[in-house]
């Protein structure tokens, strides 16, 4: 199934090369977690990144659907 | 001999009396050192001690302080910082604010640990400080420059290593909302204390030498820096590559930047924040700098070559970005870089600053003011040439602009017409973008700190550092909550009160705090007594308020800032938050009356802070 994954600051070097606006559109196996996601992005997986799935914030463990927009922000402040 | 203070093992600090010329050293010792570290905590107890309740922010007997703190110019990871404090003309409480650079070590370096001024000066003046030797010097040549002609004059006349903090016509013209400048682009930006600074006639504090900083072992010092230099991962890499830029698309994604006045949040309100952060500042950016022997060097110059917004100057922070950009619905980044400039040439708060704009905005399309009174500048979201025209007004205090200078609170009450419901401060001081909605913490550090409305003073944030074990909390769960909040907010103020900068401490094991502390002072410090001093100093700064009549339960907290209402969308969609449960919470855990928020005789004296439980007695 086909997802847009958005990824912020320094995680947006994970995304596929070629990638424009800290966003791609992918291709994932159906019914596969975020975590998984996260995974297979290569994310570190012991920072507290904040996921959201559809503009609304998420658990790690929700399952994907078909045109989900996934966004994964790493947990940096700002002055 | 201890280290980390100018006075063999004391803090040195000068006392200026702008009224007669007279100026004079003192020393403070060991004993007041251990209790209250340095910066704004050394300056608070001064303060307490010294400057009688009520008196005018803007008169003679308000005492400004600059203070660094015992890691200030030292090996510490990161020793680049400096406060200014006095009473705050925009709140009437206890005024602090921070700022990095070389500004702070240069006064080290120059001799001196701090500096109070009192009195007003019959002509502007400056003080310049040259190796342990202070002079006031007539300041007419620079009255009416702003804070880069200020800091180049000064430089041309002393040499080029003289460090300046200054004001620029917005501080000399009282604007509340002005802010002390140094290094042509660092902002000591909070409490209005730029306007108390003009009150005095005082332009600028310009400083140079070469007096080492004393360390109790240096050896050890050194040793603990390079150890820690390898360890500035995850959030130090964002603000190498970006600087605070580089958080503003993740903020607004998140709900963490409000949106639209606070009147909305998430990607859903403003599609476009990847125009005004990260890859689209730092493609303005010409160089990089660091804060004096910072590693991270978050810092930028940035450029607009050419059109409407063309400018130079420093790259506008986080906030900045926010205030400007998501509050304003603007995604055009030039004007951000342009309004950034112009805050800081006239001296500004650009937090202040930009909600003030902000709040015009949103007055001006609900039909509150129109074009007559706004000089014919069309005020709507995301006119990013009207945004820039009103702040040029507002840094001159001309038209429209001298209405917004003063702050929102003030500005609301001058428009009357409800305008105070677009008015988004607490106790008068606007408030950061940071939305507490998203991190619940805050909203009892905005309300409770003693300099209510700023994010910098602890407590949860997005991330704490490492080697302290914070739970995870649920965003919506609001009970259980203040100790973790406690903790927090005892650090920050340690690592305020010490010289650092937050974001080594942000990126650091917390442990790294006392062991520079031990290294640099000489004084076997502990995390615990760390903590401890952190919660003294946040005491008696709330003592001050106290005796100034300031009950932060008092305050009108705007509803916006707790989901009252709630949003109807987005990621913070539905909350309001039970602010009433986490203040409840956390005084009882201080100790602290719940209804006159008086500290309890017996927290007073197990924090050693005697005096002021026989005061609060009475």
């Amino acid at each position: 199934m086909n997802i847009e994954i958005r990824l912020f600051a320094n995680l947006a070097e994970l995304l596929p090369p070629g990638s424009k606006n800290k966003r791609a559109n992918i291709t994932i196996e159906d019914g596969i977690t975020v975590e998984e996601l996260m995974h297979n992005l290569k994310i570190p997986p012991n920072i507290t990144n904040i996921v959201m799935v559809n503009g609304t914030h998420s658990d790690k463990k929700a399952k994907l659907s078909e045109g989900d927009v996934v966004s994964v922000i790493p947990p940096v402040t700002g002055g | 001999m201890a280290g980390g203070y100018m006075g063999q093992g004391s803090a040195k600090v000068l006392f200026v009396d702008l009224s007669s010329g007279d100026i004079k050293e003192e020393l403070f010792g060991e004993e007041l050192l251990r209790k209250f570290i340095g910066g704004y905590g050394l300056a608070a107890k001064i303060m307490y001690d010294r400057q009688k309740p009520g008196v005018d922010p803007l008169g003679p007997e308000n005492m400004l302080g600059f203070f660094t703190g015992p890691l200030t110019g030292s090996p510490a990871i990161i020793g680049s910082r400096y406060v200014v404090v006095g009473k705050s003309p925009l709140t009437g409480t206890w005024g602090d604010a921070n700022s990095g650079g070389d500004f702070g070590p240069a006064l080290k370096f120059a001799g001196y640990d701090g500096v109070f001024f009192t009195g007003i000066s019959k002509k502007p003046v400056y003080l310049f400080i040259d190796s342990g030797k202070p002079e006031l010097l007539d300041a007419e040549w620079l009255w009416g420059k702003d804070s880069n002609e200020t800091d180049d004059m000064i430089a041309e006349k002393h040499g080029s290593k003289t460090q300046v903090a200054c004001i620029g016509p917005s501080g000399e013209s009282l604007s509340l909302i002005s802010c002390v400048i140094n290094d042509k682009g660092r902002a000591a930006g909070r409490s209005g204390l730029g306007a108390v600074m003009g009150s005095k006639r005082l332009k600028a504090i310009a400083v140079k030498g070469d007096i080492e900083v004393p360390l109790a072992d240096k050896q050890q010092a050194s040793m603990l820096r390079k150890q820690y230099l390898g360890n500035i991962i995850g959030f130090g890499d964002v603000l190498k590559k970006y600087g605070t830029a580089g958080i503003t698309a993740g903020a607004s994604e998140s709900g963490d930047a409000p949106v639209k006045n606070w009147g909305d949040a998430g990607s859903e309100a403003f599609k476009t924040a990847a125009a005004i952060s990260d890859d689209a500042v730092i493609a303005y950016q010409e160089r990089k700098y660091a804060c004096w022997h910072c590693p991270i060097a978050c810092g930028g110059h940035v450029k607009v070559s050419s059109g409407a917004f063309a400018s130079t100057g420093h790259k506008p922070e986080y906030e900045t970005l926010g205030t400007f950009g998501t509050m304003c619905l603007n995604d055009n980044v030039e004007a951000i870089i342009k309004a950034n400039e112009i805050c800081n040439r006239s001296g500004l708060d650009t937090i202040s600053a930009g909600v003030a704009i902000t709040f015009a905005i949103e007055c001006y399309e609900n039909g509150l003011i129109t074009k007559k009174d706004t000089d014919g500048i069309e005020l709507k979201w995301g006119n990013a040439e009207a945004m820039i025209a009103m702040t040029e007004k507002l840094a001159k205090r001309e038209g429209f602009g001298d209405i917004l200078a003063d702050g929102v609170k003030i500005a609301a009450e001058k428009i009357g017409k409800g305008s105070e419901q677009y008015a988004i401060h607490v106790a008068g001081q606007e408030l950061p973008m940071h939305d507490p909605k998203f991190t619940p913490g805050l909203t009892t550090t905005y309300i409770l700190d003693a300099t209510p409305g700023r994010h910098t003073q602890g407590g949860e944030m997005v991330a704490p550092p490492a080697g302290i074990d914070i739970p995870k909390f649920d965003r919506q769960i609001y009970t259980g909550r203040a100790q973790s909040q406690r903790t927090l907010v005892n650090l920050m103020h340690v690592v305020n009160a010490a010289g650092l900068c937050m974001f080594g401490y942000i990126s650091l094991d917390v442990n790294s705090i006392p062991e520079f502390m031990s290294a640099v002072t000489g004084w076997n410090y502990t995390l615990d007594e760390c903590q401890e001093a952190g919660e003294r100093i946040a005491t008696i700064r709330h003592a001050f308020n106290l005796r100034e009549g300031h009950n932060p339960l008092n305050l009108k907290v705007p509803g916006r800032m707790i989901g009252r209402p709630p949003l109807h969308r987005g990621p913070l969609k539905d909350i309001s938050i039970d602010m009433e449960t986490m203040i409840k919470e956390y005084l009882e855990l201080l100790d602290w009356d719940p209804v006159t928020m008086v500290p309890s005789q017996k927290s007073l004296k197990n924090l050693g802070l005697d005096e002021v439980a026989v005061d609060l007695e009475k």
